[in-house]
């Protein structure tokens, strides 16, 4: 025994070493800051789907977490597997690759993508290519999985005039009758005059015959981005309602000096809706929106039973107005309180989901001393449903700063 | 069994003269380095505060508290971690060349013992495995000594106390030889042993048809890195795609890894069997 016993002591001590760092390593995320919902008025149901996704940063590290009602789950304190993705998968699309494993194989992960019903699965889609050096290489991915007969139709399209454009993005895609429409903004930026122009596309494909059908511009606005401001095309799709209608949203945005609001920074944004148009998909017609001149409403965030729905930051407040957009008038506004310094009007486009006619917003924070407000909003009857703040226990010890900020909230399936 | 342990013992005895002033050189340059990263903070925050009339506040505020990455990032940390690695590296080839060119021929004996060949083959690969994790288990050793002799000459105010968990998970390249979880890190040294298993192959393919050898060990290794790598090459670079879920991935991953180490054994038991030469 004494002849090995430097062959037992390199494996006991290594064993133990290993063995200890690794039991310990477990508990690195309960030192931690941990998240909750801290409610100051307003119904827990309203927030019982909610997840918050967000990052915390110090001068030694930087992790990711999700907050929901139960509390805050670190990603490294998920699963190996999901450890290796190297970031949070959208809720949406994880319930997709569940249940639709192979139909799912290959598709882009990003649920504007998709487009579902008790009917079918569609997604239409403008992949990368990595290998492709040219535009004319660039297509359109389309597939519809009919859940009924669990058949797939799948194919591949060149896009039209690709290489006109510098940047395709999808934005939407609705399905009906064997018919694919597709909502993108292709942009097209020119070095010399620094113009960029942009169009709004509606790509519609006849699913049974593997055709594009119809290439319709929306839109065409072309822009110049200066000292005083900018230019900026919106799309919403609307939340749920009987008519597939898409929103599409011209505005410019003045940078302007703080009135001295000490909430406020040096400069302000100002945003100015120049045009709207309601575009109908199953009938193709086209509407202007007539929006309501010389008031200040903020800008449009959801579109819901064609209501537009506006939002403004003024004052530590946050105000929410809805446009009926036949009857030309405003309707009814709610005024809510927020927690957070630093929240910007735009904040609502970035930080706030709407789901079946349900506003989330949880704008991100700046550092722990003030974190996230969380506000639920139920937009048909503009009601406020539930109004809280993001609470941090266990702060760090040493007082070292942390930058803590909070994207895309989600909703559980 | 027995006569693996027995092997497995000698190999490790031989080494471990070299081994332990390896263990030393780490120790020494790593300590020096941090109280001379720890000291000169202290004599900086003192000459600041004693004699330039800062206030201790300010002199954080302006360069920030000391923590154990002051010493990490050094040339006094980094550098004996560098010489540690490639030690280790070295041994994988002079574990084997040893035997052939050293002043006996080693390697004679060794053949000739009245035990299967492949048990030379395994207790050296065992060695070298032994061995780096119990280099990395010694500066994760290391690394609780740093931070003890940080608070004996920093002190609280003017500090950053960090746990070993948490300098392992914040510096890039201690997360590489110490990984985050334990899953990481059967992962992380499965595929240091199979790195091992292949270049003992190549070494094993030189020794037995010599410059031919060479050219064949070389090809060996790239077929089996090409082969290693390309689940993801062809969902990733390729494809562009990813058409297997990461889970499928990994099961495939570990399949190519069995497939690799299976393939290495074999023909290293062939060679060492049939072609090896003295």
């Amino acid at each position: 025994m004494k002849k090995y016993g430097k062959l037992i002591a390199l494996v006991i001590f290594t064993a133990v070493i290993f063995g200890v760092f690794y039991v310990n390593a477990k508990t690195l995320t309960s030192t931690l800051p941990q998240f909750s919902f801290h409610k100051l008025e307003g119904n827990d149901q309203a927030v019982e789907s909610l997840v918050v996704n967000g990052d915390i940063f110090s001068s030694i590290y930087g992790e990711s977490f999700q907050i929901d009602q139960e509390g805050t789950k670190y990603r490294r304190d998920k699963s190996f597997i999901h450890r290796s993705v190297g970031y949070y998968r959208p809720i949406e699309i994880e319930r997709l690759q569940n249940e639709y494993r192979n139909f799912m194989r290959g598709k882009e992960e990003d649920p504007n993508a998709f487009f579902e019903n008790d009917d079918v699965l569609a997604y239409g889609s403008t992949p990368y290519d990595f290998w492709s050096f040219s535009f004319d290489n660039f297509t359109f991915e389309i597939a519809v999985l009919d859940k009924h007969t669990n058949k797939t139709t799948s194919f591949s399209l060149p896009i039209p005039n690709r290489k006109d454009f510098w940047y395709i993005e999808p934005y939407g895609v609705k399905f009906k009758d064997d018919t694919l429409s597709m909502v993108t903004m292709n942009s097209i930026y020119d070095e010399l005059s620094e113009e960029e122009n942009t169009q709004v596309h509606i790509y519609t494909f006849d699913t049974k015959k593997k055709q594009l059908i119809n290439d319709e511009v929306i839109i065409d606005l072309t822009s110049r981005n200066s000292e005083v401001g900018y230019s900026s095309i919106d799309l919403m799709l609307n939340d749920k309602t009987d008519e597939d209608q898409l929103i599409v949203l011209h505005s410019f945005t003045s940078y302007m000096e703080s009135s001295g609001n000490e909430i406020v920074d040096e400069y302000t944004e100002v945003v100015e809706m120049k045009e709207a148009i309601k575009y109908n998909f199953e009938t193709g017609e086209k509407e202007e929106i007539v929006l309501p001149k010389d008031e200040d409403i903020g800008i449009p965030f959801a579109f819901v039973d064609n209501t537009l729905y506006f939002a403004k930051v003024a004052n530590k407040n946050l105000t929410i107005i809805g446009y009926d957009s036949d009857g030309k008038k405003l309707k009814n506004n709610l005024d809510i309180p927020l927690i957070n310094k630093y929240v910007s009007t735009s904040d609502i486009i970035y930080q706030g989901l709407v789901k079946d006619s349900v506003l989330y917003f949880v704008p991100s924070s700046i550092d722990y001393d003030e974190l996230g407000s969380i506000i639920v909003v139920d937009l048909k009857s503009l009601t406020l449903s539930y109004s809280g703040q993001i609470a941090i226990s266990n702060p760090p010890e040493n007082g070292e700063w942390l930058d803590i900020y909070f994207n895309n909230p989600e909703l559980k399936n | 069994m027995k006569n693996f342990f027995k092997l497995l013992n000698f190999e490790i005895n031989r080494f471990m003269k070299l081994y332990v002033v390896l263990l030393v050189t780490v120790f020494v340059l790593q300590i020096i380095g941090t109280i001379i990263a720890a000291k000169g903070y202290m004599r900086m925050a003192n000459n600041a505060v004693l004699q330039g009339g800062m206030s201790q506040l300010e002199f954080i505020e302006t360069y920030e508290k000391f923590s154990i990455s002051n010493a990490l990032y050094s040339v006094w940390f980094l550098g004996p971690i560098a010489i540690g690695v490639t030690a280790l590296l070295f041994y994988v080839f002079f574990i084997w060349y040893r035997d052939w060119f050293a002043k006996n021929t080693f390697i004679y004996r060794l053949l000739m013992l009245p035990t299967t060949r492949m048990n030379i083959f395994f207790t050296k690969a065992t060695t070298i495995m032994l061995t780096v994790l119990g280099l990395v288990a010694f500066q994760i050793v290391l690394l609780v000594l740093h931070n003890n002799i940080i608070k004996w000459i920093v002190p609280k105010v003017y500090r950053i106390d960090l746990s070993i968990i948490e300098i392992a998970n914040a510096f890039e390249y201690l997360s590489i030889i110490i990984p985050n979880g334990f899953a990481e890190f059967v992962i992380a040294y499965g595929l240091g042993f199979s790195f091992v298993v292949v270049i003992f192959t190549a070494i094993l393919m030189e020794r037995s048809f010599k410059l031919k050898g060479i050219i064949l060990g070389l090809a060996y290794i790239s077929a089996s890195c090409l082969l290693f790598l390309s689940p993801y090459s062809i969902q990733y670079l390729i494809t562009g795609k990813a058409y297997l879920y990461p889970e499928e991935l990994f099961i495939v991953q570990i399949g190519i890894w069995i497939i690799s180490v299976t393939v290495s054994l074999i023909v290293s038991r062939y060679l060492l069997k049939n072609k090896v030469t003295v």
